[in-house]
C-alpha cells in the first residue's frame, strides 16, 4: 500500500530517480523514503535534493514582488506561474522489493519513466528500514546533500519503527561503517538529533 | 589593407554635425506636427479636411499619403488618462509559428503551431497554457483551390502560409475565450496588424482572399462580436514599436497649404514643376504617429480612436480597424480593434486598464502576449526533433530515401 501519488519518474539511472512533481512547490520532505513501481518491482529511493524553477531551462524566474505585500499575493497575481515553474526531486535509490522480498542493493533496471512516485506507506518503510544496509548504500553514494538526507531518512525511519532504540542502533551502525571517518560520522549523528 | 582612422576621423566628425542637424530639425518638425495635432484647423474648414481625407482614398487617390480618418467625436488631440486599475478579469492571446516546407526534403509538408494563454485574475486565479500543432502534408492542403473552379489553385507560399497562420490564431484565441466562465471581462489579444494588406492589390485571386479573410480570419472575429453580446470582449492587436504614418499623414492634409489640393492632386501641385514644396513635410516627414504620440502621451495614458482607411477594410464589415495609441510607459504602442470595440467606451476603457495591467506584468510587453509567443515558438531544436522524427516515420513506412544530396551535405559536416 502506497499514499497518494507525488509525481512522475522523468529521468532515471540503476542508482538514482528524478521526479517531476505533479504539485508546484510540494516536494517530499528530505530524506523521505519514496516508491516506483514497474511490474513486479518496487524501486526504493531516499531523497537526496529538491529544485523548484523555470520549466524552460532557458528562462529564468525573476523577482516579480518588489511592490506586493507577499510571496501569496506574487503568485496571485501572476498565476501563470504555476504552469511555467516546476518542482522535481531526485531520490537515490537504495533497494526494492521483487515479489514481496525487500533487498537493500540495486535494482536489475532503472526506474521507469513516467512511472508514479509515491512516499512509501509506514508498512512499507518498517520493512524497508528494519535492517540497516540501505545505510551503506546512501554513506556510499556520490550525491549531493547525501549524509542530510541519510540523518533525515534514519530519522523519518524510527518515527515509523516501534522499537524505541531504533536511532540508538542505527547510530552504531554508522559509527561501524564510519569507523575511520569520525569527523563525518559526528556530522550524520549531529544531524540525526536535530 | 587596414582601415586608416586618421582619413576617416574627419569623415566621422562630419556625420556627427549632419546628424546633430538633422535632431534639430526633426524636433522642429515634431513641434510643428503636435501644434497642428491640437489645431487642426488652424489651415482648413472641416469640410474640405474632410474633402482631403477622402481623396486619399482609391480609385482617384489625388492625395498620395494614406492616412486614418477623424475620430468619431473626439479632437485629434484627445487625451485618457489610465483608468482604475483593473484586478478582476481574464486575459487570452495566441500567437503562431511554423516549419517551413523544405524544397530538399523527402516529403513537402509545412507545420503551423499556434499557442497560447489564459490567465484569470481575481479572487480565484488560474491559468492555462496550450499549443495545437497542424501538419499539413497532402498535396490538397498545399494549395488552396477554387470552390467554383477546381483547375484554379494557389500554391501556399511564404506570405499565404502567414497568413493562414494568423487565421489559427484568430481562432485559438476565439476558442478558448469561449470557454472562460460567464460573466469575467476579456481582455482577448494578438500581435501584428489586424490590416491584412496582402490581398490589397493583385498577388492573389479573389478565391485566396475569400478562404483566408471572409471565410478565415473574420469568421474568427465574427465568433468574438458575438460572444460580446453576453459579455465585455475587448479584443485587440497589440503593436509593438509601431511604424504607422496615418495620423501623421492626416497632418498632412490638414497643413497643406494648397487651396483644392482634392481636387487638383498631390501629383500636380507639388511636382517638380508645380509651384507647391512639399510643404506637408514640415509636420511630417521622417515621423511615426509613434513618434507624435510619444510627445503628447504621459505614461498610462492613450490616444484617441482613428477609423483606419485602408481599402482592404472596407470588406471588414463590422470588424473595420480603430486604432489608439497607448504609453505603456517602455514605448508608445498602437492598439488595432474592431469598430464594435472601439465604439463602446467602457470596453475601450477596460481593455486600456487591462493593457497596462499586463505590461506592467509584463516588464513592458503584455504578458499574455510574451507567454503566448512562448507557447508557440518552433525551436531550431523543435525542427530537429520533429524532421528526425519524420524521417525515421519515412524509414518505418519504407520511404526512406531521405532528403536531398545537398541536404544531407548540410546535416553531415565532414573534412
Amino acid at each position: 500500500m502506497t499514499t497518494g501519488k507525488l509525481g512522475e519518474v522523468v529521468e532515471a539511472s540503476t542508482a538514482s530517480f528524478t521526479v517531476h512533481c505533479h504539485k508546484l512547490g510540494e516536494p517530499p520532505p528530505l530524506g523521505s523514503l519514496i516508491t516506483v513501481a514497474d511490474g513486479d518491482i518496487h524501486i526504493y529511493g531516499v531523497v537526496h535534493n529538491a529544485t523548484t524553477g523555470s520549466i524552460d531551462p532557458s528562462r529564468k524566474a525573476l523577482a516579480l514582488g518588489e511592490e506586493l505585500a507577499s510571496a501569496d499575493e506574487v503568485y496571485k497575481e501572476h498565476p501563470e506561474l504555476t504552469k511555467l515553474l516546476r518542482t522535481d526531486f531526485t531520490a537515490l535509490v537504495v533497494g526494492f522489493k521483487d515479489k514481496e522480498e525487500v533487498r537493500h542493493n540495486l535494482p536489475p533496471r532503472p526506474a521507469k519513466i513516467h512511472g508514479f512516485a509515491h512516499i512509501a506507506s509506514k508498512k512499507e518503510s518498517q520493512d524497508f528500514t528494519k535492517g540497516f544496509h540501505f545505510l551503506e548504500v546512501l554513506l556510499n553514494a556520490d550525491a549531493q546533500n547525501r549524509d542530510a538526507a541519510l540523518a533525515a531518512c534514519v530519522r523519518q525511519a524510527a518515527e515509523t519503527q516501534t522499537d524505541k532504540e531504533y536511532l540508538v542502533r542505527a547510530g552504531k551502525e554508522l559509527a561501524k561503517l564510519l569507523a575511520q571517518d569520525s569527523r563525518r560520522l559526528n556530522t550524520i549523528l549531529r544531524m540525526m538529533k536535530a | 589593407m587596414a582601415l586608416d582612422l586618421g582619413k576617416s576621423a574627419p569623415q566621422i566628425e562630419k556625420m556627427a554635425e549632419s546628424l546633430k542637424a538633422r535632431v534639430g530639425e526633426r524636433q522642429r518638425r515634431l513641434d510643428a506636427a503636435l501644434r497642428q495635432l491640437h489645431d487642426p484647423l488652424g489651415n482648413v474648414t472641416f469640410e474640405v479636411l474632410q474633402k482631403r481625407i477622402r481623396a486619399s482614398l482609391p480609385p482617384r487617390r489625388k492625395i498620395t499619403w494614406a492616412m486614418a480618418s477623424l475620430p468619431d467625436g473626439e479632437a485629434l488631440d484627445a487625451v485618457y488618462r489610465a483608468p482604475a486599475h483593473v484586478k478582476e478579469y481574464a486575459v487570452v492571446a495566441t500567437d503562431g509559428s511554423q516549419i517551413e516546407p523544405d524544397r530538399h526534403g523527402e516529403a513537402r509538408y509545412f507545420l503551423l503551431n499556434s499557442g497560447g494563454i489564459y490567465v484569470r485574475y481575481g479572487p480565484k486565479p488560474e491559468a492555462e497554457i496550450f499549443s495545437t500543432p497542424s501538419l499539413f502534408a497532402k498535396p490538397e492542403e498545399m494549395v488552396i483551390t477554387d470552390p467554383e473552379d477546381s483547375f484554379k489553385q494557389q500554391q501556399i507560399d511564404e506570405t499565404l502560409l502567414g497568413e493562414l497562420r494568423m487565421v489559427m490564431e484568430a481562432e485559438a484565441l476565439a476558442v478558448r475565450v469561449g470557454k472562460i466562465a460567464p460573466g469575467l471581462p476579456v481582455l482577448a489579444l494578438l500581435d501584428g496588424t489586424l490590416i491584412r494588406f496582402v490581398y490589397s492589390g493583385s498577388r492573389y485571386d479573389d478565391f485566396v482572399r475569400k478562404k483566408l479573410l471572409e471565410h478565415g480570419l473574420l469568421q474568427a472575429f465574427d465568433r468574438l462580436y458575438a460572444m460580446s453580446e453576453s459579455r465585455r470582449v475587448a479584443f485587440a492587436s497589440y503593436i509593438s514599436k509601431p511604424g504607422s504614418h496615418e495620423v501623421v499623414n492626416l497632418l498632412r492634409a490638414a497643413h497643406c497649404p494648397h487651396a483644392g489640393v482634392e481636387e487638383a492632386g498631390c501629383a500636380v501641385l507639388c511636382a517638380k514643376t508645380g509651384p507647391g514644396k512639399m510643404e506637408c513635410d514640415d509636420v511630417a516627414k521622417g515621423l511615426t504617429d509613434a513618434d507624435l504620440f510619444s510627445e503628447l502621451l504621459d505614461v498610462g495614458e492613450r490616444s484617441a480612436l482613428f477609423p483606419t482607411q485602408a481599402p482592404i477594410v472596407h470588406l471588414y464589415g463590422p470588424h473595420a480597424v480603430w486604432s489608439c495609441y497607448v504609453n505603456t510607459g517602455d514605448e508608445i504602442a498602437r492598439l488595432e480593434m474592431p469598430a464594435w470595440v472601439a465604439r463602446d467606451v467602457k470596453t475601450v476603457d477596460f481593455m486600456h486598464a487591462a493593457i497596462l495591467d499586463q505590461c506592467k506584468k509584463g516588464r513592458g510587453y503584455p504578458l499574455a502576449l510574451q507567454e503566448a509567443h512562448e507557447a508557440a515558438v518552433v525551436t531550431i531544436g523543435d525542427k530537429q526533433n520533429f524532421q528526425r522524427v519524420l524521417d525515421s516515420t519515412l524509414v518505418a513506412h519504407g520511404m526512406g530515401r531521405g532528403t536531398s544530396a545537398k541536404a544531407r551535405s548540410k546535416r553531415v559536416r565532414a573534412v
